[in-house]
């Protein structure tokens, strides 16, 4: 598995776009919490890792669409908005260096981005049953009166929230290199990706509001129909 | 049970406490679990006011054990309470009431905060970081961390100088009369861009109108709409969606 393109190997690519992924998906629910997880942030970080920020931004502001409807509230298990912004950009251009088509590159990268978040899903049940045990670890020092143990217990519930997240984005980098086939189409163009995202988005605004985003939105959409006529 | 070294838990909480409460208060939800849910994370950030209870042996297993009882709130505004239970500890309040301080305001941090942090601020800075991506402006996540993050880390801030200075009933207050008219203008904002993002989507890069993309934008609209109402789940409407895209691009009707 090797690149056509500059001296990064596919596998270094990967490697590197695991350990990113699995940083800032510490900022979901574990640490910080300023939306550094956020699909479009994450993007755009990889964009700027792989050398490709434009990418980055168009993948990102598409998966950014569609999580407008994800919520990390309370026991919810949610997407993984950092691996799934990390591995959108990962995937096209580890399809597009491999000779795939531009277009269809972007369009692969966001199916596997979706893929790989609901498969964040399944991760974060995984992880907070490992954070049951760590909690148990705390409680039980704690009846000694060591207050190590929630130190402890803050260290590996972290540690294994990155490797966990790592290792996602990993699988999922190194499943999109089974679509280089696709080097073999010819379609040209570019992945219309705001003309279904952004209805996406709008919907769910709607869905989760409390009535009255409708006519806001309705209220944008003349504004901006307006704006672009004028234009 | 009042605490064995109630002498050495007296006073105000300190600055170096308040410092070290907000540091640690942004590792809450590091062992988020299904049963005792934010339990460690609280006792994580009441750490500095240990040392409060001496070398005990007593007194830290009863300080540990009721600050790694089961506790879930909002995160950015869980200050507000890591701070009030600062407070009861420093005052010398008994078991009970710092358990009643941290149970009276979970639910109501939890209720104010997922509807101001959740359903309104991130959903106005998603919409505002995505316009500006639209454009191609590089600053678009870094608006989008900004716009999220500064009210963010402020109230966490106010959450642990007020909670630990005022205690319980000075966290309610402090959450103020104005708090669901703020909700509800930073909802309608974030609509309002939904809304304009909807419209660039149905305009070429060069910003002119397209009538086939603005017909191709309701449509996908009321399908998406109606497929969150029969709950069909995010990810497959979201890759639904992006498979109408490709039908678009083999079709060779493309754009952004």
């Amino acid at each position: 598995m090797t690149g056509t393109e500059g001296d990064v190997s596919d596998v270094q690519l990967i490697l590197l776009l695991s350990l990113v992924g699995g940083a800032l998906s510490l900022d979901a629910t574990a640490a910080f919490q300023m939306m550094l997880s956020q699909p479009l942030v994450a993007a755009s970080i990889a964009g700027l890792v792989v050398g490709d920020a434009a990418t980055g931004l168009v993948v990102g502001a598409a998966l950014q669409l569609v999580w407008m409807g994800v919520l990390p509230v309370g026991a919810a298990a949610f997407p993984d908005g950092a691996v799934s912004g990390v591995c959108g950009v990962g995937a096209s251009v580890l399809l597009a260096r491999s000779g795939v088509p531009a277009g269809l590159a972007v369009a692969c990268g966001i199916g596997i981005a979706l893929v790989a978040g609901a498969a964040g899903q399944r991760v974060t049940v995984w992880v907070r049953r490992a954070n049951v045990r760590y909690s148990n670890l705390a409680e039980v020092r704690a009846e000694d009166g060591d207050p190590g143990g929630v130190r402890t217990a803050v260290i590996l519930g972290l540690g294994t929230r990155f490797v966990a997240s790592a290792a996602l984005a990993a699988a999922a980098l190194a499943v999109s290199l089974l679509l280089r086939p696709l080097a073999a189409l010819r379609v040209p163009g570019v992945f219309p990706t705001t003309l279904w995202a952004a209805p996406i988005g709008a919907a769910a605004l709607m869905i989760k509001g409390k009535g009255v985003e409708k006519y806001f939105i309705a209220a944008g959409l003349v504004a901006g129909l307006a704006m672009s006529f004028l234009a | 049970m009042t605490k064995a070294a109630d002498t050495q838990a007296t006073g105000v909480v300190t600055g170096p406490e308040r410092a070290g409460m907000f540091w640690r208060s942004l590792f809450l939800q590091a062992v988020w679990n299904p049963r005792g849910m934010q339990n460690v994370g609280f006792c994580f950030a009441l750490m500095p006011l240990l040392k409060r209870q001496g070398d005990g042996r007593d007194a830290r297993r009863a300080f540990l054990k009721r600050h790694l009882a089961f506790f879930n709130t909002n995160p950015t505004l869980a200050p507000y309470a890591i701070g009030a239970a600062a407070e009861r500890e420093a005052a010398g309040a008994n078991e009970a009431e710092v358990a009643l301080a941290k149970k009276g305001l979970a639910s109501l941090l939890g209720m104010y905060g997922d509807a101001l942090m959740w359903w309104a601020l991130r959903p106005l800075a998603g919409i505002a970081a995505v316009l500006l991506a639209l454009q191609g402006n590089p600053w678009a996540p870094v608006a989008l961390v900004v716009l999220y993050a500064v009210p963010h880390l402020a109230m966490k801030g106010r959450g642990i100088a007020v909670g630990s200075s005022l205690g319980p009933s000075g966290a309610r207050e402090a959450l103020g009369p104005g708090f669901k008219t703020a909700v509800r203008a930073v909802r309608a904002a974030a609509a309002f861009g939904a809304g304009l993002v909807l419209a660039k989507a149905a305009s070429t890069e060069s910003g002119s109108l397209q009538p086939w993309r603005l017909v191709a934008v309701l449509l996908f609209l009321v399908l998406a709409y109606v497929a969150h109402r029969v709950r069909i789940p995010a990810t497959i409407v979201a890759l639904g969606g992006a498979a109408g895209g490709v039908v678009l691009l083999l079709a060779g009707l493309n754009g952004g």
